[in-house]
């Protein structure tokens, strides 16, 4: 009976829009809170995972971003933007600070069972050993190719590729125009071929990314 | 379209983003003369698949429910902090908001105010002036000498509470009127009227007043005004007869006017 009651509390909340969800979750309702997450937590914990390359951080930057917002909502501002943006824009900034930082730390030696289970790991079925070993490598390939991108192409490449959003939303996360967002990605991407093509040429011999 | 024009459409083209159509059929054009430029989009288009092949492989990774967990304990901290900070905003609300309006010494002056009028209304409505000075008088006050033939004494309205049991019937309160700022005026005899006696001493020895005199005299209106009797300072009479009532020992205790 209550989870039935719980179920048809969602489906309701299921039906408001961001805003509304962001006030009642302000004010203290735990279902408002559950329909927002559940809606926004993949597209932040992605584009942090994305822009990072570390689960640890990027589920670190999830909690923070959420955090914030269950904290200091109040100064969203519908005016400005969609709350999408908002939470992305709040994403982008605190990934970047994790880098930065911890960019300036040197670890003294990683311990054993301590490193992160590489994301190749993580995604390969078990249905075709080979060729999902061969799938996980392309992935693995693209990630470390994103990866190695310096950070104003990587985010316009995850923005606009991997989150598939348009140049005006994408340049309304970043706060740069337009056409910088349109230049970024044509160089962003060409960077990325050359490197697919030079990751490829050492592991089999070839310059083809194909 | 040239090489350069080509490049700079390239993404659009290789993630088929919509371009104006006379665009994109240049640029397909484009590639059918030129190889790099076909090499470079066919590059462009495997990248794209790469990527999308990486977006699907990525798609479904999630926080792990701990993350979800901790979050919704925040909120919930927050709403129970909220409904407390609500409830003490509101008693310290009602608290300033009676402090403000029911200070202390505003309500022990409100007190003391409602019991000064209190005290004053009861006193003046169940002890008028002359009344108390009508209740001094003696029962035997008509047998005082008179020293003005023309005028008889003013039996008293309502006598005073020590001596009713003393006086007789035809001395029986009369119904007392209700304003004491001016000297009630009552028939005397014929056309005169008399207010009420206005005592001139704090205190009044009985037995000083128990074979008292009523004098009367014609004293000056603006002398009256000037001990306190609420006359009219227009008045037109320069000279108001009054009648003063003298106690044995010669004192003058209280005072009335006769028109």
């Amino acid at each position: 009976m209550r989870k039935q009651l719980a179920h048809t509390l969602t489906r309701s909340f299921a039906s408001l829009d961001d805003e509304e969800l962001l006030r009642r979750m302000l004010i203290g309702e735990e279902e408002a809170f559950d329909v927002l997450y559940d809606r926004r937590e993949r597209l932040v914990y992605q584009f942090a995972l994305r822009m990072s390359g570390s689960t640890a951080l990027a589920e670190d930057v999830t909690q923070d971003v959420f955090m914030a917002l269950i904290r200091s909502g109040h100064l969203f501002d519908p005016a400005r933007g969609t709350l999408t943006k908002y939470l992305l824009g709040m994403t982008r900034n605190r990934v970047l600070t994790l880098i930065e930082r911890e960019r300036s730390f040197v670890p003294l030696m990683a311990e054993e069972g301590d490193e992160e289970v590489s994301l190749a790991e993580k995604i390969t079925l078990q249905a075709d050993p080979l060729i999902e070993l061969a799938r996980a490598e392309r992935v693995e390939a693209v990630r470390q190719a994103i990866l190695a991108l310096p950070w104003h192409y990587r985010e316009v490449v995850v923005l606009c590729n991997l989150e598939e959003m348009s140049y005006e939303e994408a340049a309304g996360v970043i706060g740069c125009p337009v056409g910088t967002v349109r230049s970024r990605l044509n160089r962003a991407r060409t960077l990325l071929v050359e490197k697919l093509k030079t990751s490829r040429g050492a592991d089999k011999g070839t310059t083809s990314i194909a | 379209m040239n090489c350069q024009e080509f490049i700079d459409l390239v993404s659009e083209l290789a993630c088929d983003r919509p371009l104006d159509a006379s665009i994109e059929q240049d640029a397909r054009r484009h590639t059918t003369v030129c190889d790099s430029c076909a090499q470079l989009l066919a590059a462009q288009r495997m990248l794209t698949a790469r990527i999308l092949e990486f977006a699907e492989a990525t798609g479904n990774l999630h926080t792990s429910p701990q993350v979800k967990q901790r979050l919704r304990a925040e909120v919930t901290k927050r709403k129970i902090a909220q409904n407390a900070s609500l409830g003490t905003s509101i008693r310290a609300a009602m608290g300033s908001v009676g402090r403000a309006i029911w200070p202390r010494w505003v309500v022990a002056a409100a007190i003391s105010a409602c019991l000064m009028v209190t005290t004053v209304w009861w006193w003046t409505s169940t002890t008028p002036v002359q009344e108390q000075l009508a209740g001094a008088q003696p029962p035997a006050a008509k047998e005082i000498p008179k020293t003005s033939p023309t005028v008889e004494p003013v039996a008293p309205a309502t006598p005073h509470p020590q001596v009713v049991a003393r006086q007789s019937p035809q001395h029986q309160p009369q119904r007392r009127t209700p304003k004491r700022n001016r000297p009630t005026v009552s028939e005397v005899e014929g056309e005169e009227f008399a207010s009420a006696f206005v005592p001139l001493t704090l205190s009044m020895d009985e037995k000083a007043i128990e074979n008292g005199t009523i004098v009367r005299l014609e004293v000056p209106r603006t002398k009256l005004i000037a001990m306190g009797l609420p006359l009219h300072v227009d008045g037109d009479q320069e000279t108001v007869n009054a009648e003063v009532m003298l106690g044995d020992n010669g004192v003058a205790y209280a005072i009335r006017v006769v028109r």
